[in-house]
């Protein structure tokens, strides 16, 4: 990371604006390769569309009315264009604009993954912290072993057990969908949790809640553990430090030590997982949305790869990358604000 | 050591403090079923998929149905029609008083406006009527006439066909005349039929409420409202059939049923379909050119434990058409497996040791082909026959079996009728002029007597000699075994035992009598 003089604030804004200007570079780069690789998948999408039983007058109609009989630089400069304006093309499969599908799905992976997220720093660094100050007990061992479970276990796999024990026996926690029939909050985000409290719709929030518990579990079991083993590992690390033994000489409490003086250092590492973690779950969710049945963008991001579905592919593409991004460029400003030794 | 201990004992105490909840029960007048497979737009002269079936038989209406009990077609829209004796002009004599969802009346514009939108967008199922239909006359308000190109003696069970037969309303063509209604009706549905569709809420479900103005009227019992459940895996579906959350499950597997058969409040029922599944031979090259060599492939399957692969719910194929439709005919002779007679044909042709390889493709979104493939394998290796089994999508088997070349020497396939007669199943697989990109004869064999006799059960009007022209069709099929045929592919749908009414369509499976069902 460079470091520069002068006010941290105004050093701050302007590399925030150069990752800017470079994540428009990194959108071109992706779109293109991912414009040119989607076109070497198997399978003709205007055959796909237009129906096993069509003629190939029929078939090249469609193609013509998709555009995707032109050559391909062309199509790629039409492509590149209208994104620029925003249009991000017609879905071949749903026949509906991309732009109209992303905001339909995307919505409810954010949700999804806000709260896995929420999951992982509530239990993650807590339990890592917990195993580190207990450590080599009974609790640092038996949280080691269900780190260790929770990681190993595929999600679709948790998530059915999940479902069986708190729906199929308990009956206290719903198995799919995002909310219960007739509770779903006046559409203004899109975010179900976040629509029913701006609307003050307090019975929606709780279906909501209880819709998002199982499937955020399930996403988030495998990053909880790994964030708690980092932090255990880091926090370890930090308090071997002379400046914790010189805190502790000063007669501190011990928690004033750990919460005070050793957490701010060991968090750094962790906050790194956290954000890689998040990337993941955003782009990981697709056997917990098949689970779940979450109408998330996951299954519709495999659901056009299967039909090759090149906009959707595209569009896809291009808010993962857009958000993925956007998390790296949290995480970076966040280390500044946690070790100010950290300059931009 | 305490603390977990502590941790433990209050998990115990929660988890047994917690009653299990009695199951729950949905209202009596909604029904809710779980699906699978969600529409990917419900535009009926567009969609040409099974995930929009449920959605379209409720809500829109054909000019005619069929009946697959009684193999006979049936009215619906048409109260009556007549075919004049060239076979070329269909008139139909429409139901009086008839409703669309949007208020606008049923008539023969409608039905004009309806077809002719379909033939100008020409997607899809477009080709059931372009192929067919040169115009269409309104007579007068309530008589329609269809007029043909050609005879072909099954266009009356195409026009009961659930895609791109159904009539939406001409007012709501009218109100998007611009993009011919494409961008409206991907979203909505403005049919005659007994629902209207109230909420599409993408990804998660569809509901259907019934529509008061309906011509059949409400006597007796019904459901007020379907609510459709997108639920996309197969065990949490059925955790919510046991639940009480829904009231019917369609698309789970038929060898995961075993536990839900043992549950007394769950009604298990396994239909067969006119859905087959086939694997295709490439006989536009060596050594699957040679009719023999096709012939031993066909002995050397083993029909009876392929049925494993669907748990045993169904039987080997005997011809080519399922029973339910006219052509069936048991007392056709069948390949059974004997590989002394399999060794024997390829001694004939000049392989008695085997010694090649094959290419078998099988489909993910087919799984069976997978097993059916491995199941194979083991028995072409017996005969000195490699088996190199590959992995297909939908989209990449279709770009392979559009040229010659890149056809697999054995592709797994299904083929699903598009209207319920035999020529559905023989002209497209089994025509000569019907090789892919065109048809679907993957295997690319052309016999001039098979095609000449598939083109006079075209125009044969009498039922006993088109009874016996099917035959002969399937003798000779048999003979040049173009196809290995093994089984109808049945589905399971699962039910509560208080849903009652339920009648199964065989040829349009996924789809729902709702009107005649009710619950207590």
């Amino acid at each position: 990371m460079p470091s520069f003089g002068g006010n941290p604030l105004q050093q701050m804004s302007k590399y925030i604006v150069r990752r800017l200007a470079f994540l428009v570079i990194t959108l071109l780069g992706v779109l293109t390769i991912t414009f040119f690789l989607s076109r070497i998948l198997p399978g003709d999408p205007a055959r796909l569309a237009a129906g096993i039983r069509a003629g190939p007058e029929q078939v090249e109609a469609l193609r013509r009315s998709l555009g995707l009989d032109r050559p391909l630089a062309e199509q790629y400069v039409r492509y590149i264009t209208s994104v620029m304006r925003g249009d991000l093309g017609m879905s071949i499969r749903t026949r509906r604009p991309v732009r109209a599908d992303l905001v339909e799905y995307f919505p409810a992976t954010v949700e999804l993954t806000i709260f896995a997220t929420f999951l992982c720093i509530l239990l993650g660094i807590p339990l890592g912290i917990f195993s580190a100050v207990r450590q080599e007990t009974l609790v640092d061992h038996v949280l080691r072993v269900a780190a260790v479970a929770a990681v190993s276990m595929p999600s679709f796999w948790l998530g059915l057990l999940f479902q069986l024990v708190f729906f199929r026996w308990l009956g206290i926690l719903p198995a799919t969908g995002r909310v219960g029939l007739g509770f779903r909050p006046t559409h203004i985000t899109g975010l179900y949790v976040l629509d029913s409290i701006i609307t003050q719709n307090w019975a929606a929030l709780g279906s909501c809640l209880k819709h998002l518990a199982l499937p955020a579990m399930a996403l988030a079991a495998s990053s909880v553990a790994q964030i708690s083993r980092m932090m255990r590992s880091s926090l370890l690390e930090v308090l071997s430090h002379d400046y914790v033994r010189t805190a502790r000489a000063k007669g501190l409490k011990e928690s004033a030590v750990i919460l005070k003086h050793a957490l701010r250092n060991a968090l750094l590492p962790t906050l790194t997982v956290i954000g890689l973690q998040t990337g993941v779950l955003l782009s990981g969710a697709v056997p917990v949305e098949v689970v779940f049945s979450w109408p998330g963008i996951g299954l519709y991001a495999v659901q056009s790869i299967v039909f090759v579905d090149f906009m959707a592919i595209l569009g896809v593409t291009l808010l993962m990358t857009i958000v993925y991004s956007g998390i790296n460029l949290i995480v970076d400003v966040l280390y500044g604000v946690l070790d100010p030794r950290i300059q931009y | 050591m305490k603390f977990s201990l502590l941790v433990v004992g209050c998990l115990a105490a929660v988890l047994t403090a917690i009653p299990r909840l009695t199951t729950a029960s949905t209202p009596i007048e909604t029904l809710f079923v779980g699906v699978t497979e969600e529409p990917t737009m419900l535009d009926p002269a567009i969609d040409y998929t099974f995930g929009s079936m449920p959605v379209f038989r409720a809500t829109y209406e054909r000019l005619v149905t069929y009946n697959s009990r009684t193999e006979m077609v049936e009215p619906e829209l048409a109260a009556s029609w007549e075919i004049s004796e060239d076979g070329l002009v269909y008139t139909f004599y429409l139901r009086p008083g008839v409703k669309f969802h949007d208020g606008a009346t049923f008539d023969a514009y409608a039905v004009k406006t309806a077809y002719e939108r379909v033939m100008t967008i020409n997607e899809g199922p477009a080709w059931m009527l372009t192929t067919y239909v040169k115009s269409i006359d309104v007579v007068d308000d309530l008589i329609v006439r269809i007029n043909l190109q050609h005879p072909f003696v099954p266009f009356l069970r195409v026009l009961t066909s659930y895609w791109g037969m159904g009539i939406p309303s001409p007012k709501a063509i009218a109100e998007h005349v611009e993009d011919l209604g494409k961008a409206f009706f991907r979203d909505h549905v403005v049919g005659t039929g007994p629902y209207k569709l109230v909420e599409w809420v993408k990804g998660q479900y569809i509901m259907l409420e019934r529509f008061e103005d309906y011509w059949r009227g409400w006597p007796g019992k019904h459901l007020d409202r379907i609510v459709i459940q997108i639920v996309r895996d197969t065990t949490t579906m059925a955790m919510l059939l046991e639940r009480g959350e829904i009231d019917i499950a369609y698309g789970i597997p038929v060898a995961e049923l075993e536990p839900l058969k043992a549950n007394p409040e769950i009604v298990v029922n396994v239909y067969d379909t006119y859905t087959t599944n086939m694997i295709a031979m490439n006989t536009t090259r060596p050594p699957l050119n040679d009719v023999r060599v096709r012939q031993a492939l066909s002995y050397s399957f083993d029909y009876d434990s392929a049925m494993e692969v669907f748990a045993g719910y169904t039987k080997p194929l005997v011809g080519q058409i399922p029973p339910g439709l006219l052509g069936y005919d048991p007392t056709l002779p069948r390949y059974v497996f004997d590989l002394d007679r399999a060794r024997e044909l390829l001694a004939q042709a000049g392989y008695p040791h085997g010694g090649f390889t094959l290419e078998y493709t099988w489909v993910t979104e087919e799984p069976e082909g997978r097993r059916i493939g491995i199941l194979w394998q083991e028995a072409l290796r017996k005969l000195g026959i490699e088996l190199k089994i590959t992995e297909v999508t939908v989209a990449g088997h279709w770009d392979r079996i559009s040229h010659p070349e890149t056809t697999p020497d054995l592709a797994n396939y299904r083929w699903s009728i598009d209207f319920p007669d035999a020529l559905s199943i023989l002209l497209p697989l089994y025509h000569g002029d019907y090789a892919p990109p065109v048809g679907y004869n993957i295997s690319r064999w052309s016999n001039p007597r098979i095609n000449e006799l598939i083109d006079k059960a075209g125009i044969e009007r009498d039922e006993e000699v088109r009874k016996q022209i099917l035959r002969e069709i399937q003798l000779l099929l048999l003979n040049d075994a173009p196809n290995i045929w093994i089984t109808t592919v049945p589905v399971a749908i699962c039910m509560r035992k208080n849903v009652h009414g339920f009648v199964f369509e065989p040829a349009y499976f996924s789809s729902f009598n709702f009107y005649n069902m009710y619950k207590d």
